[in-house]
């Protein structure tokens, strides 16, 4: 129905932009092979989040599909998800940054993940970071839990239809 | 909170130099705001270029000044991208 739409074409093309963006600043990350200190390693965290954010927001509506649009593949969720919760574990166990900042990036992390062991690994992340003090986690963990609730319905109603 | 430290920030008289305590309120502010827009879907409360945001940011961490401003162009660009969206689907 939209498929001559101009305004998502242009839409469509500033995703791209943007996806460069974030893309270029990973390039310029290359010459430090591994981050050092708690804000560059939570630059990296919130790197990795915004990837997958940007990627996921057009994966929504189908008017995207027809369209050249910033995508990932499986094994490069995998990676962003692995690196979030990787050195989100460190930074809460070795360091003093406010732990809220993590939440954004669990969020992201969680939003990917399918099996319980990971969706497990996010929640006890999340967790650590109430235990730290910031009760607003706990909206994060509910909200998940709701999410999970719901892919797991549609994967049942997919398989359901297969059959 | 963000609404209170809004108000502040717009009566501060950007032609007068900034306290070392004032900045950090608005560092602290801008770092917060912004993942909380992106965490909710919020707009951003206040306009980063018009707002403070240039005065301070040299202070920021350094490898959080340019992640923080990728966070918010995601941000904004996804808010316009879902209002744009949700006009097309249902109209």
């Amino acid at each position: 129905m939209r498929s001559f739409d101009a305004r998502l074409d242009a839409l469509a093309l500033e995703g791209l932009e943007i996806e460069e963006r974030l893309l270029n600043w990973q390039e310029g990350r290359h010459l430090e092979r591994l981050p050092v200190g708690p804000f560059a390693q939570l630059a990296v965290i919130v790197h990795n989040a915004l990837l997958l954010y940007h990627c996921r927001n057009f994966t929504f509506h189908s008017c995207w599909m027809t369209r050249k649009t910033p995508q990932l593949n499986q094994s490069e969720v995998d990676k962003h998800v692995s690196t979030i919760l990787d050195l989100s574990q460190t930074l809460l166990s070795d360091t003093y940054i406010p732990a809220v900042l993590l939440l954004f990036p669990l969020r992201m992390a969680g939003a990917h993940v399918l099996e319980s062991h990971a969706q497990d690994k996010v929640l006890d992340t999340i967790r650590k970071i109430r235990q730290k003090g910031f009760i607003v986690s706990d909206i994060i963990e509910v909200d998940l839990q709701e999410l999970w609730h719901y892919n797991l319905g549609e994967l049942t109603k997919a398989n359901e239809m297969r059959v | 909170m963000v609404f209170g430290m809004s108000k502040m920030l717009l009566l501060l008289d950007p032609t007068n130099p900034l306290s070392l305590p004032t900045k950090s309120l608005i560092d602290a502010f801008w770092i917060l705001e912004t993942n909380r827009a992106i965490l909710y879907g919020d707009n951003i409360a206040l306009d980063p270029d018009k707002y403070q945001l240039s005065s301070t940011r040299a202070s920021w961490p350094d490898p959080m000044k340019k992640i923080l401003m990728l966070m918010i162009q995601a941000s904004t660009f996804a808010k316009r991208q879902v209002s744009y969206t949700m006009i097309g689907e249902f109209s």
